[in-house]
């Protein structure tokens, strides 16, 4: 009866503070937002795909009349029709071509931006100028260097075997595509990665709440646990029903910001709901389960403060709160830490779930999340048993 | 110049504070410029990609297709099969551009290409539909299709190999001009960008826990009846946050010219230019932290709206993604916010500081920067005084 007693209480304490319904709630929406307007639109969709290249073709001197195959004119009429016939594996045209009329033209275009690159022929030579260095225009010089390495081709066979020169030829016509793609698990964007930190930072600033908490429930943190250590409450009791007060103040908030990611942003997370709210609750847990420990370590006010601050910087930003990519980084520099690092596990476990299910990594990482509450609720336990004032 | 050091004395008790802030910003900092001049340096200034070939089929093609990409990429080898995890942990790579492309040479390639037949086919893993995948996969493909077609002209398995990257490399010496240099973003340009962060919020948290003390009513009345003039009073403290927001400011370049110091950077082009942005954006830091101080009732709200601003424009302004991934809206929106002209300001000076010319632009970015300052600080006062009556 006690126990429910104080989570209600605790309960309704944490929803009247409004410090926390900022931090824990109203933050993580306005970060969301923030993350939304900056970088949404690249969730949904590919900030890398293909695009279609548009490229400029112009001669120094003109040839007039129809040029003949063979010849250096007629060489580029082939480029050009190359050039033209050019398609993605998904049946896009590579490259937008524009003819200029000269060289000046096409300079112009290209600084101006409307081309990222012109092929120009004199007299027969053909040569790439570019804007700028970069994917696209390396595939603009790719395409160059595939044209002269067919004709290389077609003159070496024409030398070794000239009696094979027409199979050679027809060979060459034929682009076959040997590669084919493999992707384990589903493709999910790399941009996603920012609302699964968030959440993390999220779940990490419960450990906020259950520092406050045991402030009012430790006789040598304030009047109030002065009060409440000397009242008939069971202290371990009470603080397990603080923690389960705080545990599903934190889910709440968590499932509101899902809730507004999912259906107002419109960003799936590729995962159902339950499941979400599932790593919701272990994560909170784990905040919480890390605040109690920070709030029983730590007796000065300020480092009360700081150290849950810093715990929640510096995991959400492993974790990939700033840079997408840090997590993975770390999973090449120094694994263990993002196994020790709490929203690093929660990221992955989101990440995991999302990108190749319920496998065992995902399990690893639920495990792992239970351990940390394990053994951070024990080792409060543990010093908070031992906790006698001589005098306060 | 009793408020003044009275502000100064008061900001001895957020030392803690500071110092944790200041260590977790100077331990993030140099990962960013880490990672982000790695990244760079791949998408903007060099044509090699980081290709990882899994080789199963240890033959003749697949050492001659991993010798080839190796004279143009910067290839990994496996050899042998990978475990699932392994497979799981590139893929991962992949999608998020640490590697741009994997390709998995299948046991029995060798011979399935020399009988033309396509049922065991090299595969690949790229990141979305990337164009650094498709360059990738129209390479590998051009090179299969080249000794595909000696192979069936007759030619030994040796000697289509050796033709084949033959005919590459004669293909390698095509003429490209470049017409005009991409910016180059140095680690010490990355590190200031990243200051549009640290700078920003530390000076907002602190000036604004300062202001917000100071405008206690019990501390605010003592100081009004001290005898001080209203513009000795505001003279001592707008002074004492300006130097503190100073000492900040020289505190964070310091950082950088260390961190350029210890990668061998002995000479931070541009740095005279660096240190006035760095200037602009103090103001601008001050501003707002007065600013949110006079709408805040308490340090924790102070705590929660400078992260809420500040965190925010970061990721609209381009100091954690990069600009050019915005949509044109958004960048449309990011001109309103001081962050913006303080990251253009990082990107003029990167581009120009060779010649050290950087123009009216520059000139410019401060000044707009300023503006912002000088809003925000008159938003404070107006709002202080309103609260005042």
């Amino acid at each position: 009866m006690m126990f429910l007693h104080v989570f209600c209480y605790q309960l309704k304490n944490l929803f009247r503070k409004k410090y926390i319904i900022g931090w824990n709630l109203l933050f993580p929406l306005v970060l969301a937002t923030a993350f939304y307007i900056g970088f949404g639109h690249m969730v949904t969709k590919d900030p890398n795909a293909f695009q279609t290249i548009a490229a400029g073709y112009a001669e120094v001197q003109s040839v007039s009349g129809i040029p003949e195959e063979g010849t250096e004119s007629g060489n580029a009429e082939i480029f050009l029709k190359i050039l033209e016939q050019l398609q993605t594996e998904g049946g896009k045209n590579m490259i937008d071509l524009t003819r200029y009329h000269s060289e000046k033209e096409a300079r112009e275009a290209l600084l101006d931006g409307q081309i990222e690159g012109y092929y120009l022929n004199e007299g027969g030579t053909l040569s790439l100028h570019i804007r700028e260095e970069g994917v696209n225009s390396t595939i603009l010089s790719q395409i160059l260097k595939q044209y002269r390495s067919a004709c290389t081709m077609a003159e070496q066979v024409a030398e070794d075997h000239p009696s094979r020169l027409l199979q050679t030829i027809a060979g060459l016509s034929v682009n076959r595509r040997y590669l084919e793609e493999y992707t384990p698990g589903r493709q999910i964007s790399p941009y996603l990665q920012f609302f699964f930190a968030l959440l993390a930072m999220s779940s990490m600033y419960a450990s906020w709440i259950a520092t406050a908490m045991m402030e009012s429930m430790c006789a040598n943190l304030s009047e109030c646990g002065k009060r409440f250590e000397s009242s008939g409450a069971g202290r371990f009791p009470s603080i397990l029903a603080g923690a389960l007060a705080g545990t599903t103040f934190q889910i709440v908030s968590n499932a509101i910001t899902v809730l507004y990611v999912e259906y107002v942003l419109r960003i799936s997370f590729q995962a159902p709901f339950p499941e979400i709210m599932m790593i919701m609750g272990l994560g909170s847990a784990v905040g919480i389960g890390f605040g109690i420990l920070f709030g029983t370590l730590f007796q000065g006010e300020a480092l009360r403060v700081a150290i849950p601050l810093t715990f929640s910087m510096v995991s959400s930003f492993l974790s990939g709160l700033m840079m997408g990519q840090m997590k993975q980084l770390v999973e090449n520099a120094v694994p263990v830490l993002n196994r020790i690092n709490p929203a690093a596990v929660f990221t992955d476990s989101l990440y995991v779930l999302a990108s190749y299910g319920k496998n065992r990594q995902y399990w690893l990482d639920v495990l792992s999340m239970v351990g940390m509450v394990i053994v951070t609720l024990s080792i409060s336990a543990v010093i908070l048993r031992r906790r006698r004032y001589a005098s306060i | 110049m009793p408020v003044f050091k009275a502000v100064l004395k008061s900001v001895k008790s957020y030392r803690k504070t500071f110092l944790i802030y200041f260590l977790v910003f100077v331990s993030f900092a140099p990962m960013q410029a880490e990672s982000l001049a790695e990244r760079n340096e791949k998408v903007f200034q060099e044509e090699k990609l980081t290709v990882t070939v899994i080789d199963q089929d240890d033959s003749l093609l697949s050492r001659g297709l991993t010798d080839e990409l190796e004279k143009t990429q910067q290839v990994t080898r496996i050899r042998g099969n990978v475990s699932a995890s392994e497979l799981r942990r590139l893929k991962d790579d992949v999608n998020f551009g640490i590697r741009d492309y994997v390709l998995i040479l299948p046991d029995g390639l060798e011979q399935a290409v020399e009988e033309g037949r396509m049922d065991i086919r090299p595969r690949f893993m790229q990141g979305g539909t990337s164009a650094a995948g498709q360059l990738m996969t129209t390479r590998i493909d051009q090179y299969l299709n080249h000794l595909a077609v000696y192979l069936q002209s007759g030619y030994k398995m040796e000697d289509a190999l050796k033709d084949t990257a033959e005919d590459l490399t004669s293909a390698d010496e095509s003429r490209v001009v470049l017409e005009r240099q991409e910016v180059r973003l140095t680690r010490a340009s990355i590190l200031f960008s990243f200051n549009g962060f640290s700078l920003s919020m530390m000076l907002c948290i602190f000036v604004g826990c300062l202001a917000l003390k100071f405008r206690q009513k019990d501390l605010a009345s003592r100081i009004r009846v001290s005898g001080l003039s209203f513009w000795k009073r505001s003279g001592g403290f707008f002074g004492a946050i300006a130097a503190v927001g100073i000492l900040t400011a020289f505190l964070v370049i310091a950082v950088v010219l260390l961190d350029a110091i210890l990668h061998g950077q002995h000479d931070v082009p541009g740095l005279p230019l660096y240190i006035l942005n760095t200037l602009a954006l103090t103001c601008v830091g001050l501003g707002l932290g007065y600013l949110i101080s006079s709408i805040s009732q308490n340090e924790g709200t102070v705590n929660m709206l400078a992260n809420m601003a500040v965190l925010s424009m970061c990721f609209i302004c381009g100091t954690f993604v990069n600009i050019r991934f915005l949509s044109p809206a958004v960048v449309k929106a990011a001109h309103f916010m001081p962050l913006y002209w303080y990251n253009t300001g990082v990107e003029t000076i990167a581009e120009h500081s060779a010649d050290g010319t950087v123009g009216a632009a520059f000139i410019m970015q401060l000044v707009i920067q300023l503006s912002f300052s000088a809003v925000f600080f008159a938003g404070g006062l107006m709002i202080s005084k309103m609260r005042e009556r």
